[in-house]
Formats: C-alpha cells, sequence, structure tokens
C-alpha cells in the first residue's frame, strides 16, 4: 500500500483550474520530486496535501486513510508537514524557541498540568529542550542555538525551517522551494540534510525549480504542466521525455 | 534578591491596603480598580492569541445579571450566582467564539463591539430584567454569619479572584502556553506545525471571558444593583486604553498598572471636571503610543538605564 494516494484531485478557484485531475502515489522511504513551470498547481498540490486548501473534486488518502475534510492542524498531526517558500519561521523568536514550538505535537502533559506545573510538565519541557537541540545540531545550526532567527542567513533560515518540520516528527515532509535563491554552496547543504532525512525513513516530496537539484536528489520525478500532470518516471526519463524537454527543460536550456 | 524584596514589600502593602486607606471612597475606586484588572488581563490574553476584543464589558454585563438575577428571582446565595455569572460569560464566549473567532483582525474587533452594544441592549429593553432601570437591591455576600458591608471586606473578595485570575494568566504566560497563544499570529506556520490556532484563541477567549464573568458575579452584590448603562461600549473601550497604557507585553503587571492608574486617575479628574474623563483616555494613550510604546511598566526600565549611563559619565561616582 502507498503511504500516500492522490486520486483525481482537482482545485478550481473561480474560473481558473490550478490543479486537474491529478493522480499519483507516494511510497513510503522515496523521495520525489515535483516539477514544472510557474504556475504550474505544484504549490496549490501542497497546500491541498497538507489541508491549507479544500479539495474541489478527489480524494487523498494518507496511510489508507481518508484525509478529506481534516483542517491543516489536524492533517499535521496526521504526520503530513510542509515548509513554505519564504522561509517561514518565527523571526522574533530564537532558534531554539522556533524548534521547541515546533515539538509541540509531542506535547502530553494537558492543559491543566501546565497551568499547575506538574513535575511532570517541567520533565516534558527538559527533555523537549534536549531534543530540540539535538535537531538543531543533527541540521548544522548549534553556533546559531541562541540567536534571533530574523538574524540567520538565507540558507540558515531554509535550514530552520526544514528543521522545524523534522521537529514535528513527520511521516511525510513536504518541501516547498527548499533550494531557491540559494547558492551553490547552499544548495549542496541542503540536498546533503534531504538525503540524511530520507535515511531517517521519513519520505519526502519536494517541488522545486533548481533542475540540478532535483535530477540529483529524487528518485522519481512528476511533471506538472497547467494543472495537468504530463509526466511521470525517473530523473533519466524525465530528462529524455520529449513534452518535458519542450514545456519546462527547453525553456532552461535555452 | 533585590527584585524578590520589592515583590513581597509590594504583597504586604496589598494586603494591608485597607487599614492603610481608611477612607471609603478611595476604597471604592481600588475595588474598582481591581474589577478592571481583571478585565484588562483577560483582554491582554487575548490579545496575546492574537485577536482584539472591544466587547469584554459584556461579559461583565452576563457575569452581573446572572448573578443579579438568581438573587432576586430564585433568591439563590450570591456564591451561587458568582460562580454561575463565571459560568454563563464562559458559555456565551465558547458560542460566540465559535461563530467569530475565525475571523480575524478588525472585523473580530467590531462583532465583539456590536456583541457589548446587543448585551447592554436586552436587558435595557426587558422588564423582567428591569429596563435601563436595572435590578436591585442584590443581597450581599455572607461569610460565617458576616455579611460583607464595609469596604475591606469587599477589598479582600475582590482581591481574591484578582490573583487568582492574575495566577492563572502568569502561569499561561510563563509557561508553554503562552508561547503557543503568541505563536498563533502566524497562522499559516503555527497550523503546519500542529498548532490549532482557532481552538488556542478560543481557549484564551473563553478563560477572559470567565474572569470577566466572575469579576461581574462580585460587581453586581458589591453595587447592590445592576444597570445597562455600567455595561456600555465605552466601558470595553476603557478595558483596551487601559492595558495598552498599562503595556500588553505583560500579562500581569501591564494591565493591572493600567486600569490601576486610569480608574483612579479619571475618577479623581471628574470630581473636578465632569465629562472629561474619555479626553484624559485618549491624551494618555496618544502620550504612551509615542513615548512608552511598551507602555508604563517599562518606564522604570527605561529610568534605570538612563541612570547607568548618567553614572558611567561620571567615574568617581562608582565606588
Amino acid at each position: 500500500m502507498p503511504l500516500l494516494e492522490v486520486k483525481e484531485v482537482t482545485r478550481h478557484f473561480g474560473g481558473l483550474i490550478a490543479v486537474d485531475n491529478v493522480t499519483l502515489n507516494v511510497e513510503e522511504g522515496e523521495i520525489l520530486g515535483i516539477i514544472g513551470p510557474n504556475g504550474a498547481g505544484k504549490t496549490t498540490l501542497f497546500s491541498l496535501l497538507s489541508g491549507f486548501l479544500k479539495l474541489s473534486h478527489g480524494e487523498i488518502i494518507f496511510q489508507g486513510k481518508s484525509i478529506d475534510g481534516l483542517k491543516a492542524h489536524a492533517i499535521a498531526k496526521e504526520g503530513i508537514i510542509r515548509t513554505f517558500q519564504q522561509s517561514n519561521v518565527y523571526r522574533g523568536e530564537t532558534v531554539l524557541a522556533n524548534i521547541m514550538l515546533a515539538c509541540r505535537l509531542q506535547d502530553k502533559v494537558g492543559f491543566w498540568g501546565t497551568l499547575f506545573n506538574v513535575s511532570r510538565y517541567r520533565r516534558e519541557e527538559e527533555d523537549k529542550k534536549q531534543r530540540a537541540t539535538e535537531i538543531i545540531s543533527a541540521i548544522g545550526l548549534r553556533d546559531n542555538i541562541n540567536n534571533l532567527a530574523g538574524n540567520l542567513s538565507h540558507g540558515q533560515l531554509r535550514l530552520l525551517g526544514i528543521a522545524m518540520a523534522l521537529a514535528c516528527n513527520p511521516k511525510l515532509l513536504l518541501l516547498d522551494e527548499p533550494v531557491s535563491g540559494l547558492g551553490l554552496e547552499e544548495i549542496h547543504m541542503i540536498m546533503e540534510r534531504i538525503r540524511e532525512i530520507r535515511e531517517r525513513g521519513i519520505t519526502v516530496i519536494v517541488v522545486e525549480h533548481e533542475m540540478r537539484m532535483v535530477m540529483n536528489v529524487c528518485e522519481r520525478i512528476i511533471v506538472l504542466n497547467f494543472g495537468k500532470k504530463t509526466a511521470e518516471g525517473t530523473p533519466e526519463q524525465i530528462k529524455g521525455n520529449k513534452q518535458v524537454i519542450e514545456a519546462y527543460l527547453g525553456e532552461e536550456q535555452g | 534578591m533585590r527584585k524578590k524584596a520589592v515583590f513581597i514589600a509590594f504583597g504586604v502593602l496589598v494586603l494591608v491596603l485597607p487599614f492603610l486607606v481608611r477612607d471609603d471612597y478611595y476604597m471604592h475606586l481600588i475595588i474598582l480598580s481591581g474589577i478592571y484588572s481583571i478585565l484588562c488581563m483577560g483582554w491582554v490574553l487575548i490579545l496575546r492569541a492574537g485577536q482584539f476584543s472591544l466587547g469584554q464589558a459584556a461579559f461583565l454585563a452576563i457575569g452581573a445579571y446572572t448573578s443579579a438575577i438568581l438573587a432576586l428571582k430564585f433568591a439563590l446565595s450570591p456564591w451561587l450566582g458568582l460562580l454561575a455569572g463565571g459560568i454563563s460569560a464562559a458559555i456565551v464566549a465558547l458560542l460566540l467564539g465559535w461563530i467569530v473567532l475565525r475571523i480575524r483582525g478588525l472585523y473580530f474587533a467590531v462583532i465583539t463591539l456590536a456583541f457589548n452594544g446587543a448585551v447592554q441592549l436586552i436587558p435595557a429593553n426587558v422588564d423582567y430584567l428591569g429596563g435601563w432601570i436595572g435590578l436591585a437591591p442584590i443581597p450581599s455576600f455572607t461569610l460565617g454569619g458576616i455579611e460583607f458591608i464595609d469596604k475591606t471586606s469587599w477589598y479582600y473578595l475582590i482581591l481574591a479572584l484578582v490573583v487568582l485570575s492574575g495566577l492563572v494568566t502568569w502561569r499561561i504566560e510563563r509557561s508553554r502556553l503562552g508561547r503557543y497563544f503568541k505563536a498563533t499570529a502566524n497562522e499559516s506556520l503555527a497550523q503546519s506545525i500542529g498548532i490549532d490556532t482557532v481552538g488556542y484563541r478560543m481557549l484564551a477567549f473563553v478563560i477572559a471571558c470567565l474572569f470577566a464573568g466572575l469579576a461581574g458575579g462580585i460587581l453586581a452584590p458589591y453595587l447592590n444593583y445592576v444597570a445597562p448603562g455600567d455595561f456600555a461600549v465605552w466601558k470595553s473601550i476603557q478595558v483596551q486604553i487601559q492595558s495598552t497604557i498599562g503595556g500588553t507585553g505583560s500579562l500581569v503587571a501591564g494591565p493591572v498598572t493600567g486600569a490601576t492608574m486610569l480608574i483612579i486617575l479619571g475618577e479623581v479628574l471628574r470630581a473636578y471636571a465632569k465629562g472629561l474623563e474619555p479626553l484624559l483616555y485618549g491624551l494618555l494613550l496618544l502620550v504612551v503610543i509615542f513615548l512608552l510604546p511598551d507602555g508604563l511598566i517599562s518606564l522604570p526600565g527605561i529610568i534605570r538605564k538612563r541612570m547607568r549611563i548618567q553614572n558611567k559619565g561620571e567615574p568617581q561616582n562608582c565606588s
């Protein structure tokens, strides 16, 4: 059984069809790339998967269960975690505080325990701090742990965004343009991190414009164009696909 | 260490205050300050969760009328009325919140404002609830056979509620709850990491309105009457201005400071020039926004910083 089944999913905004009858499966443990020209519906598809937008038609099944109608925070709880294009983090908070916020889904002590500051609550916060520190070290932000997120570089902000997603203990991670606007060195670093994430058994879907990155990291690629799925295959197959070259790669290579 | 000493001194002062202030009128103002402190703490809590309420007086009214009706029409103990006042305000907040907490920003402010107006008009137009004249006389609390008549006993009753709601808000501020409330400001990010933004806003709203309702349950027997005039929209706006002047960066110190300062200043001013109260609020609000954006509670820190700079200029003073 695939981890995620997207069945004939459509989303329109008024007359505009942003995602048009898309069907795809995601297997557990793979890194899937979704590419396509601007406005092809990639981010809209992400928003549908993560519950930020509602489907017009179709069905999304995650771990054998329909997640139709679930709100975004409830889908996060199911284990689908997304990141955002513009590094969306709490800029006024430290790196550690950001990660600790993102660890919220693992909270076990409830409202009253927190209010009365029971020892179980304090222990949980201590454990959380330790776990957050581990995540920060693993992603490579150890030196910035107490810095305000607003003072980080572009590449570090992306890492923080990914680290926050990881802190949520995702089963499926949706990365929306994780390397756009970054330099070559930073791109390599983030590619390395994405591979490490997969090693941990987390399934990853990447939406990205940066071709070298997609071809390098993803095992399977799906091409969207005008909201429709136009091709699917390994990076080699996609590189050779005539339609894809015309629609997308052709432009890139001039 | 010094902070602790100041804190203990302040606590002792609060405890012996009725024996220092022997004037009934000033005690009355201090008791009113307590009621408004509770409203303001709730208001800042709602603000922390990203909503701007202009209807907190409505929940004070719901608490006050609930307790008044239970005492007058059903002859129940005012203690029960107090409890019922808080619960009914919380239930109304739950129902209203369920409809309007999805709405953000200005729209939420306008809806709560309209709600306040509506809540004020209901008793004003229902004979059973006393119309514009209101309901009286509401029996006082009794504890161990002693009736609450002098201001001192009312002072301690309202102090208990201020301390209770202060402790709850203080714990929220210090714990992860406060951080989650704050995190809801970035709605999409909060939801992406699994924070139920509407749920947290609801929690803040219900807690704030619960305490507003409890305050109403004390206010009605304290004043001996309830009348719609005491729950006008202006009262809700006062709550917002008091909190802003006190400082919204803290959930307890700022609102309590702002409420106390303005209730006392406003009443003093009213003694000399009736009707100028709104002007005082407006002017003070402007002064604070432009000169002290973090409110009155930021003042000690600013003064300390200034003094340190001055001391550095004169090294001979450092011994």
